[in-house]
């Protein structure tokens, strides 16, 4: 055979794509009295709630190297932000595992949901104590980071696919923030799976799978045996935000519950972004952290209920809402943000790193309730077993 | 220096972190595929122990432990007699047999744990499905039998360590059988719930989570000491006063010593 014709013989492929902002309004829901129906639907529906049942089915001891797994905690119901493993059996080198995936932001700019997807591996990471690549390192810590693409024919048909452009310029654009945020974080692109032509019928009556990305990262722990758990460690422990939440409902769990998806889609700030993650590995290497936990849907409301759950241990929070509406507060998905417990007497060194990235919450109480206050409302009462049952499915 | 074989191949998948136990512990190990056991290449009767691990032999057809079983009591070996008569001699002889979950499945399925050893069918003791009808991984707190033969193993009582599997529902079908485990002090290790109370998270029989034969030379256990090493193995580390060892670690260096002495 012809080595040219092998090598360059298969011609160039073009295909059209043209990108159509979708014409998107959020919706008008008013104000709540309080929200703890919101917390416990959220906690019940089908993107949050426990993946015990699954998780128990499958061996995740095996080989026997897993520090953080996915169900942790006294009752092993607090669930993580990411699986840390040891390599060998006579040290304490490892790694940490995540995954970030939010299909339900490209209905509003898929852009943005690639971009979160990548940002939400991330954090999950730094929240188990995981550092950034600094390129300037000699020896940078280890990451990588693999795509897994699942998308609809991205061929136009004027008959077959008549939106085949649409889907094309869908797919450019999670590519572009891949690109983007890859290279702002230096983490290496090592690998990925694509799935392409995932559509039923044609025409007009085709059935095509939303565009999706999963981001699937891998990083270096230098020691597993200082790494952070979800779940609340004692009563009277501080409780931060860490990051700022933005008006940033669009294709949020909240909007979902009312069948609304709203225009404002998280975006992610990547210099924010580094900074923040930057300060949370310093206060982490201090020894400041008790816990931490990412937030990501259903936002802080459900953050806060998980890491009650996970410890059985209660919170009060007060909420300064400025510019923001209660439910943005609650349950807006802006990204790089997390929920972190201190002891009191770390508070002033942690405060020290943290400066305006960290908002001080409330306390980690004795009392099993998640009160949650806006100077003289209380936004959310509920009980710990009530939030228990409703993210276990054992509510009646 | 205690030397245990370890098996591996055609489906166990725990000899890693079992051999890793044991040369922890103190042993010095062989990690053997089933093969070259078959192939009378190498003979158990150089070792003081003899562990098969965890893991799915066989892709657990005709029943967890079954096919592998099989072949070990009807493969004859140079000496004339079959493997599993010379896993008897070898423990006659003061050698050490520990069966891990697929391990613990394999012995029983062998005649080789009590209720079954006199080697005829239908088996009297048995484990199948477990009650729920489910693959199970969870960490469950156990229960260290002190008047069982090899209470030695565990002083103090309770033990945390995970469970992992399909098959670990141990039945007895007659009273004889029923007897014998209790009046012997055969159950060598129950489950119990975090508080210590009892709990059976597959239906086993008296909760029971390992047997041992009544010379104390022969141990089936479901849990797995051997991903129980290090003490952040536990799913409550976080919460618990920092350590090095767990408590698996420790169970296998009372194992070594036990069969030392």
């Amino acid at each position: 055979m012809n080595l040219d014709f092998l090598h360059n013989g298969l011609p160039q492929k073009y295909l059209e794509a043209e990108w159509q902002k979708p014409h998107l309004a959020e919706p008008q829901l008013g104000a709540f009295e309080a929200y703890n129906k919101s917390l416990l639907d959220l906690l019940a529906s089908d993107n949050i709630c426990s993946r015990r049942a699954i998780i128990r089915q499958y061996d995740h001891e095996v080989k026997g190297r897993t520090i953080i797994k996915p169900l942790m905690g006294k009752k092993q119901n607090a669930p993580q932000d990411a699986a840390v493993l040891r390599l060998n059996f006579d040290d304490y080198r490892g790694i940490a595992i995540s995954n970030g995936i939010i299909p339900r932001y490209g209905d509003i700019d898929p852009y943005h949901m690639s971009a979160g997807s990548f940002d939400e591996a991330v954090r999950q990471m730094i929240a188990v104590g995981a550092r950034l690549p600094d390129p300037a390192d000699e020896q940078p810590n280890f990451w990588s980071v693999n795509e897994n693409f699942c998308l609809p024919d991205i061929v136009y048909d004027p008959v077959k696919n008549p939106d085949g452009k649409l889907k094309l310029a869908k797919l450019v654009r999670m590519c572009d923030a891949l690109f983007d945020l890859s290279v702002f974080f230096a983490i290496p692109m090592t690998s990925g799976k694509d799935s392409m032509k995932n559509d039923f019928g044609s025409g007009k009556d085709r059935i095509s799978i939303p565009p999706t990305v999963l981001y699937s990262m891998v990083a270096g722990i230098p020691d597993v045996r200082h790494t952070l758990t979800t779940e609340w460690k004692a009563v009277g422990d501080c409780i931060y935000l860490i990051g700022k939440t933005y008006d940033e409902l669009g294709a949020s769990e909240f909007y979902r519950l009312f069948g609304h998806l709203g225009a404002h889609v998280p975006q992610v700030r990547p210099p924010d972004a580094k900074r923040i993650y930057q300060k949370f590995a310093s206060a982490h290497s201090a020894h400041l952290l008790s816990s931490a936990h990412d937030l990501s849907d259903g936002g802080l409301g459900v953050a806060l209920a998980e890491s009650c759950i996970g410890s059985g241990l209660g919170a009060e929070i007060t909420l300064d809402l400025q510019t923001l509406s209660p439910q943005a507060a609650l349950f807006s998905e802006s990204h790089s943000r997390f929920i972190v417990s201190v002891k009191d007497r770390a508070r002033s060194d942690f405060e020290r790193i943290l400066s305006t990235d960290a908002t001080f919450l409330g306390k980690v109480s004795a009392d099993p309730f998640l009160v949650c206050r806006v100077q003289n409302n209380t936004l959310l009462h509920c009980s710990v077993p009530q939030m228990s049952q409703a993210w276990e499915g054992t509510a009646s | 220096m205690i030397r245990v074989m370890i098996l591996w191949g055609l489906g166990f998948n725990c000899e890693e972190e079992t051999s890793a136990a044991y040369q922890l512990a103190g042993a010095t190990i062989s990690r053997v595929h089933v093969n070259e056991l078959f192939k009378d290449a190498i003979s158990i009767h150089d070792f003081h122990i003899v562990h098969f691990p965890g893991g799915f032999s066989f892709g657990d057809h005709l029943g967890a432990g079954r096919v592998l079983a099989n072949r070990i009591r009807f493969k004859h070996t140079r000496s004339g007699q079959s493997l599993r008569e010379e896993l008897l001699r070898f423990t006659q002889n003061g050698g050490f047999i520990f069966g891990i979950c697929n391990g613990f499945q394999i012995l029983l399925a062998l005649d080789l744990l009590p209720g079954n050893q006199q080697n005829t069918e239908p088996h009297r003791v048995a484990l199948v499905a477990n009650a729920s009808g489910q693959f199970q991984d969870e960490w469950v707190r156990c229960r260290m039998n002190q008047a069982s033969p090899l209470a030695q193993l565990w002083p103090d009582e309770w033990i945390d360590l995970p469970i992992r599997h399909g098959e670990g529902r141990l039945l007895v079908t007659d009273e004889a059988a029923e007897l014998e485990l209790s009046t012997k002090n055969l159950i060598t290790m129950s489950y119990a719930d975090e508080e210590g109370k009892p709990y059976t998270p597959n239906g086993s029989f008296q909760s029971c989570a390992a047997l041992c034969d009544p010379s104390g030379r022969i141990l089936g256990m479901m849990p797995h000491p051997e991903a129980f090493l290090s003490a952040y193995n536990h799913p409550r580390w976080p919460h618990l006063p920092a350590r090095d060892k767990g408590q698996g670690l420790l169970f296998f260096e009372n194992l070594v010593k036990y069969v030392g002495d």
